[in-house]
């Protein structure tokens, strides 16, 4: 009875749960399980809650001279670890294209691609030295799709996918937005962002319809004098459909700088009075209940991070201090849906950390003694593989 | 309706619906009643009601419960639209919240039936198209299946298991952390 319920039914019940029960639920019966799976775009697979595994990796791009001479990806070892299949290119390093090989991007060496603007849900936002395109990727279903540039050229470019809506996803489930941005400077100093939002696109088939750029527009005026040399820092962090920037003030100070997916508005969010000084680097995050959340790493010489969180949008609270022995640095890297942060901690070994929970876990990495200049996008893996993936039975 | 006068109480007598269960039962309803079911409501709209709406798909029992659940939610319906027309005082806020309050209660109530009435409540809610009952008896499932293993939920649900050990442990030992 239960078993043979209408499709429709199922699959409303089904989008109500989330993806723990769900792979439970596959368990039960075939039915249900071919249910499931054949439905995942229509079901409620949104990261609402951290998963450590879902974190495959990190692209590394190597620097040089100003100039990114190389980029491959280093992975984590986890449950997740083959659903990403690279062919092999003899030298064990793992580069896009050995993802997504030329014959499935329409004859183009992705390698041409080496820059990482973005990175989400299994989605890669590609630019290159030499390119004058965007290359939207997944190298879980290896496909990719291209698209032109913006109508101006960007100093940011954010992906937000179908997850970050609070809705969930839409019916065609793999919808990934682009959201390029452009910080500038007025005569009064204050800082007006430029953005341009792009029509839901897919990367899901080579012949994914390339996504169309919608109107520029022009952010009202931050309500704070940023002052003339505000910097971005780090990645940005989406949550609660806006896209949210550390930004480090001339005098050294930091400062929030947040932008509506929807609307455009931006807006400014001072960090807590309590974490101005005595403080080095510093890492914007999200909890797991989609608040913004800034952790920084004490001056002193006592391997603390302090982890503040912003409630209601207005209110900060020291919500905890994490002890990491030997912490040397934290990184500006943020897993959006494992919930790490990046550290290293002297003796060259680099950790991931949960500042919700205060676990932490090493990833072992060989050492490498060329490492120049290297910056790191966490690559994670979406639930809708995970179930698309699952054999029917 | 018993305190409404001779003239409402004619519009009110046009307004009763007859529905027909599947066990040939007849039951009236009101037409606030009956129109929560956007399949009635179409057949209201285009003038098939006369001499009954026959329900092949459900019976007097399922029946009874549905509209059990359409009165009390075509009641809340003309109660909010009462208060949002009229002045909105504290104390009117106060009424409606309580009635909100006795709503969610009622709704509570009403899903403590077993898990074959469920079934056929979810069936009946989805082929009367009445939105507000199907979101109910859905979610009244979905949560019964939070946090349970699959032997529970076949066991609550009286669901064969049609896999084979072979494909369970595999299932199992590919997806091992939903099962930590």
């Amino acid at each position: 009875m239960w078993s043979s319920l209408l499709t429709d039914l199922l699959v409303d019940i089904f989008r109500r749960l989330d993806a723990s029960d769900l792979v439970r639920c596959t368990c039960t019966c075939k039915p249900w399980r071919h249910t499931i799976i054949g439905n995942v775009s229509s079901l409620r697979l949104r990261p609402f809650c951290f998963d450590p595994n879902l974190l495959l990796g990190f692209f590394h791009e190597y620097r040089h001279g100003g100039k990114i001479i190389d980029m491959h990806l280093r992975r984590v070892q986890g449950p997740f670890h083959s659903a990403l299949r690279a062919t092999s290119n003899g030298d064990g390093q793992e580069k896009l294209s050995s993802f997504i090989p030329a014959d499935s991007a329409g004859g183009i060496d992705l390698s041409l691609y080496n820059i990482i603007m973005s990175s989400r849900d299994g989605f890669l936002l590609l630019d290159g030295t030499d390119r004058d395109d965007l290359c939207l990727c997944n190298p879980l279903t290896v496909s990719c799709t291209f698209l032109p540039y913006p109508a101006f050229i960007p100093d940011e470019c954010v992906l937000v996918t179908a997850y970050d809506d609070s809705d969930g996803p839409a019916d065609d489930g793999q919808g990934v937005r682009i959201v390029p941005m452009e910080g500038e400077k007025s005569t009064h100093g204050f800082l007006i962002v430029k953005s341009q939002l792009s029509t839901p696109t897919t990367a899901s088939t080579n012949k994914a319809a390339a996504a169309t750029w919608g109107p520029v527009k022009r952010s009202l005026e931050c309500k704070k004098l940023l002052g003339s040399h505000m910097m971005f820092e780090g990645a940005p962090v989406v949550c609660n459909g806006a896209i949210h920037w550390l930004g480090a003030l001339i005098d050294g100070n930091a400062c929030v700088v947040a932008i509506d997916v929807h609307t455009g508005r931006t807006w400014t969010i001072e960090v807590p009075e309590e974490s101005r000084y005595g403080y080095r680097d510093h890492v914007l995050a999200a909890s797991r209940d989609g608040q913004i959340t800034l952790a920084r790493q004490s001056l002193f010489q006592d391997c603390t991070i302090h982890v503040w969180m912003l409630i209601d949008g207005e209110k900060w609270t020291l919500q905890r201090t994490i002890h990491v022995p030997n912490l040397n640095q934290l990184n500006q890297v943020f897993c959006p849906r494992s919930g790490w942060v990046l550290a290293n901690v002297y003796c060259g070994q680099e950790l991931v950390i949960d500042i919700q929970g205060g676990s932490s876990r090493p990833i072992m990495y060989p050492n490498d003694k060329d490492r120049v200049y290297c910056e790191l996008h966490p690559y994670e893996m979406d639930w809708s593989t995970i179930f698309s993936r699952m054999k029917h039975f | 309706m018993a305190s409404a006068g001779s003239g409402d109480e004619k519009a009110a007598a046009a307004a009763m619906i007859t529905l027909i269960s599947s066990d040939n039962e007849k039951f009236e309803v009101t037409e606030a009643t009956a129109t929560l079911s956007q399949t009635i409501r179409h057949m209201i709209e285009d003038g098939c009601t006369d001499g009954g709406v026959p329900l092949p798909n459900v019976t007097s029992k399922i029946l009874a419960r549905v509209i059990e659940y359409c009165k009390k939610h075509a009641t809340a319906a003309a109660g909010e639209e009462g208060s949002s027309s009229s002045f909105s005082d504290a104390a009117f806020l106060e009424v409606d919240r309580a009635f909100l309050e006795e709503l969610e209660e009622f709704d509570d109530a009403f899903l403590e039936v077993d898990r074959a009435t469920l079934f056929d409540l979810i069936l009946a809610a989805n082929y009367l198209d009445i939105k507000g009952l199907l979101n109910l008896t859905c979610q009244k499932v979905a949560d019964s299946v939070k946090g349970k293993t699959p032997e529970q939920i076949r066991e609550m649900y009286n669901i064969v298991n049609d896999l084979t050990p072979e494909e369970e442990a595999e299932i199992r030992r590919e997806t091992q952390w939903a099962f930590e």
